[in-house]
């Protein structure tokens, strides 16, 4: 069965990574998306690592690959007129069209919301640059890797008695944007149906990531002070944090919530005697004596393997992870079953596994469609069949440097 | 009355654990009738702080008052027939249903895709677990540390230069609001299809692929590459750092591009270090960090934090102060964005929220609600939506259903 999206074009303004995330969901769920580049200045995605032996490419970058499948591209330089009027030919017939380049960009490449308005009456336009549209910070510069600075969470992130700040391995004020966006323009298609109208959003990745913190504002409130760092340890619940486990760089999570689940960890390490411990008698008794608990703890785990100490945890009802990898989500057999990793085949470097969709449709599944586009790679389905230029049209295009030969995407 | 996006969207909410209750208050804010089915006892987030003075309240929970605004709550035992049977009513006059019971805790309380089929055909049933509804690990238990660690993300997080430090999870519920993020779009999504003729459906999401999706090139390192993204490997290009001002807050020092170092370099006056070939380019520097760091620090700490966040930006260097909790309150840029709105709740008080990060030209959002009290909307649920009688729903109070 169709997605729920089939039939829908995008016009895809996006780079790097917050705007791709959302054009991603919009893909999966069975809307055309168009990506217009440029070869003129690479999306800064397809120039990262990693590259299948190592060999660098605009088609081979394991990230862009990820984040783009399902998705078409062309090459348009958009600065030059032919190429503005293809951009706007594009945007006529596009329901949705999103952009992520910082505040004023857009405008001043003609293609702002009343630019666009005047295309298409009904056009759903988004725009998340880092600091949203308005405002007295807009023309600052920001990425997606400084939000979680911006926007207060690593404040509050930290070793426990450490107060440096420490960043997240993953820049995750830029998914946490894009998840935001699909939310808001999916909400705005569907108004659409009951309304006919289009609108502009104006998304601010600063207020995307603040928002997964927004109970710790009320706090603020309430008790005038910025919690400490606390590193892996729960405010309320005791025994909380990560253990380490037998081989190199191996650590389990283990989270316990309950006096009863408590004395199942006590029990699956072999010191039921330790329930009766009045020093770990009850929460404020565990959280009192944490430390105490941890090297028991650790003394327990350090020689075991993490996926056993989850299977056994877990039989008793105690929440425990292995603290996964890359390698180790792969190997993963409750993720295999589950299927998110899909044997992708692209045109440049051949069949590898990504990770596809992080939702299931009973009905309208997701797949992942096809992979991500090579630079330029639907020039002639869309130049051609979409928009019906002649191939004499097309190839003047590419003379004037307004669009660009699909590069050599052979074994290479 | 201005124009809500979600007007005339109905969806009945039943979370316990963070991810349901933000999706849900995502679409709420954004128009949606949400009603929220609490056990008699409360939500468990109840319990979860922040609290004024640390003192725990059912009804002055941070995380509750935040997550649940524009929703109307009731109270129902669902684990038996008389709770049930009320909520097929609810369900029979919803467009969607989003809850976070494990597959085994949904099957107990009557919370299956067949079950709340049977009472709306129609419905979209949005499923958000750690673990999804099939597999091994389906029933396993979890919370944000746990799924951090089952996410791949933890792994990867920490102190850079000490393999000696445990990772170091991400602050506060992200795998819980990742997984709301993912139930609110993929629930828009199913029911935006079913506008247009498509089905009712379930939608089944695992927190723990919701992480794994999002890790940036980890899982294409190990597909393509065969190696593993470490917390305490070199950045591939510096400075990527921060750094304690002279007022005692910190600042994000970040360059990018090679073109805004050197404004960087002129804004430092072009120190003698700077001009070294070790940090000639943003890789080489990168190789010599530990040695360049020292420098960078001791130029940062001449300076109180918002005047060097202002002298970069004017040079349009890409730094960012490390805000804290009181900065964002008190920011100039997001009081003129009307980011925040004052809600007052009728036990905890008035409190500043952070409002929505999207603002939609035709339908702005507002916070119409505070988060309801425990069985605030009982009444006006039941009896104005439902149709029972004042004396049914007194017996449904009376034999504890409700």
């Amino acid at each position: 069965m169709a997605g729920p999206l089939d039939g829908i074009r995008v016009a895809d303004f996006t780079w790097v990574w917050a705007g791709p995330t959302n054009t991603m969901q919009l893909a999966h769920m069975g809307a055309e998306v168009i990506r217009m580049e440029t070869s003129k200045r690479i999306c800064t995605l397809r120039m990262f690592p990693p590259w299948p032996d190592g060999k660098p490419g605009p088609n081979r970058s394991g990230y862009f690959n990820q984040y783009n499948q399902g998705k078409r591209a062309i090459l348009l330089d958009l600065t030059k007129d032919e190429g503005a009027t293809i951009a706007r030919r594009l945007v006529e017939i596009s329901d949705v069209a999103v952009e992520n380049f910082a505040a004023g960009v857009i405008d001043r490449l003609g293609f702002g919301y009343d630019d666009l308005r005047r295309l298409r009456p009904d056009i759903i336009m988004i725009s998340m640059p880092a600091f949203g549209s308005t405002g007295p910070w807009k023309d600052f510069i920001q990425y997606g890797i400084g939000q979680e600075q911006l926007g207060g969470i690593a404040s509050m992130n930290g070793y426990l008695d450490d107060p440096s700040p420490v960043k997240s391995g993953v820049n995750f004020g830029d998914p946490v944007s894009g998840a935001h966006a699909a939310a808001a323009v999916l909400s705005a298609l569907y108004r659409r149906r009951r309304t006919g109208q289009g609108l502009f959003i104006d998304l601010s990745q600063l207020e995307s990531s603040i928002m997964t913190i927004g109970e710790h504002l009320l706090g603020f409130q309430m008790n005038g002070r910025n919690p400490g760092n606390r590193g892996n340890r729960h405010p309320v619940y005791a025994p909380h944090g990560v253990y380490r486990c037998a081989g190199d760089d191996q650590w389990v999570t283990i989270a316990v919530s309950s006096d009863a689940e408590w004395k199942s960890l006590c029990q699956g390490m072999g010191r039921p005697e330790l329930a009766a411990d009045a020093r770990f008698a009850d929460l404020l008794a565990r959280r009192k004596h944490q430390d105490e608990i941890d090297e028991i703890i650790s003394e327990w785990t350090q020689d075991r393997d993490s996926t056993e100490v989850m299977n056994d945890l877990q039989s008793r009802g105690v929440a425990a992870t292995p603290v996964l990898k890359g390698e180790g989500i792969f190997n993963d057999p409750h993720v295999q079953e589950r299927g998110l990793l899909e044997l992708v085949d692209h045109p440049a470097i051949g069949p590898y596994f990504m990770p596809g969709i992080s939702w299931k449709m009973s009905e309208t599944p997701g797949t992942v469609r096809w992979p991500a586009p090579t630079l330029g790679e639907h020039n002639g389905r869309i130049y051609g069949d979409l928009l019906g230029m002649s191939e004499t049209a097309v190839a003047d295009l590419v003379a004037e440097g307004v669009s660009g030969t699909t590069p050599d995407i052979g074994a290479n | 009355m201005p124009d809500r996006a979600l007007e005339g969207l109905t969806i009945v909410e039943v979370g316990t654990r963070g991810a349901a209750s933000y999706g849900a208050k995502m679409l709420a804010d954004l128009g949606a009738e949400v009603i929220k089915v609490e056990p008699p006892t409360g939500d468990p987030d109840r319990a979860i702080g922040p609290f004024p003075n640390g003192e725990a309240h059912p009804e002055k929970s941070g995380t509750y008052l935040y997550l649940n605004t524009n929703k109307l709550g009731v109270t129902l035992d669902i684990a038996g027939d008389k709770g049930r049977e009320v909520l097929g009513k609810l369900a029979a006059k919803a467009d969607a249903l989003i809850h976070d019971y494990p597959p085994a805790e949904a099957e107990a309380a009557g919370l299956t895709y067949d079950a709340i089929r049977a009472a709306n055909p129609d419905i979209v049933m949005t499923s958000v677990t750690p673990f999804g509804q099939t597999g091994p690990q389906k029933d396993f238990k979890a919370n944000d540390l746990t799924m951090q660690g089952a996410g791949g993300w933890l792994w990867i997080n920490g102190w850079p230069g000490n393999p000696d430090l445990p990772p170091l999870k991400a602050f506060g519920r992200q795998p819980s609001y990742q997984g709301g993020l993912n139930a609110a779009l993929a629930t828009m999504g199913a029911l935006y299809g079913r506008s247009r003729g498509g089905p009712g459906q379930h939608i089944d999401i695992s927190i723990q692929e919701c992480i794994a999706a999002i890790l940036e090139f980890v899982l294409p390192m190990w597909s393509y590459m065969e190696l593993p993204v470490v917390r305490y490997g070199q950045r591939p290009i510096h400075p990527i750092d921060m750094f304690q001002c002279k007022d005692g807050a910190w600042i994000f020092v970040l360059c990018i591009e090679e073109p805004q170092w050197e404004r960087l370099v002129e804004l430092m006056e072009t120190p003698e270090w700077a001009t070294w070939e070790v940090a000639e380019n943003r890789f080489v520097r990168a190789s010599n960090w530990d040695a360049l760091r020292p420098f960078m620090e001791e130029w940062v700490s001449q300076w109180n934090a918002d005047d060097l966040y202002r002298a970069a930006q004017a040079k349009r260097i890409p730094f960012a102060p490390v805000s804290t909790l009181g900065n964002l309150l008190d920011s100039d840029h997001l009081k003129a964005r009307g980011f925040f709105v004052e809600v007052a709740h009728p036990e905890a008080g008035t409190l500043t929220h952070a409002g929505a990060p999207y603002k939609l030209s035709e339908t702005p959002w507002e916070i119409r609600l505070p988060a309801p009290t425990l069985g605030q909307h009982n009444a006006e649920v039941f009896g104005g939506r439902l149709g029972l009688s004042d004396a049914e729903i007194e017996s449904l109070a009376v034999e504890g259903v409700a």
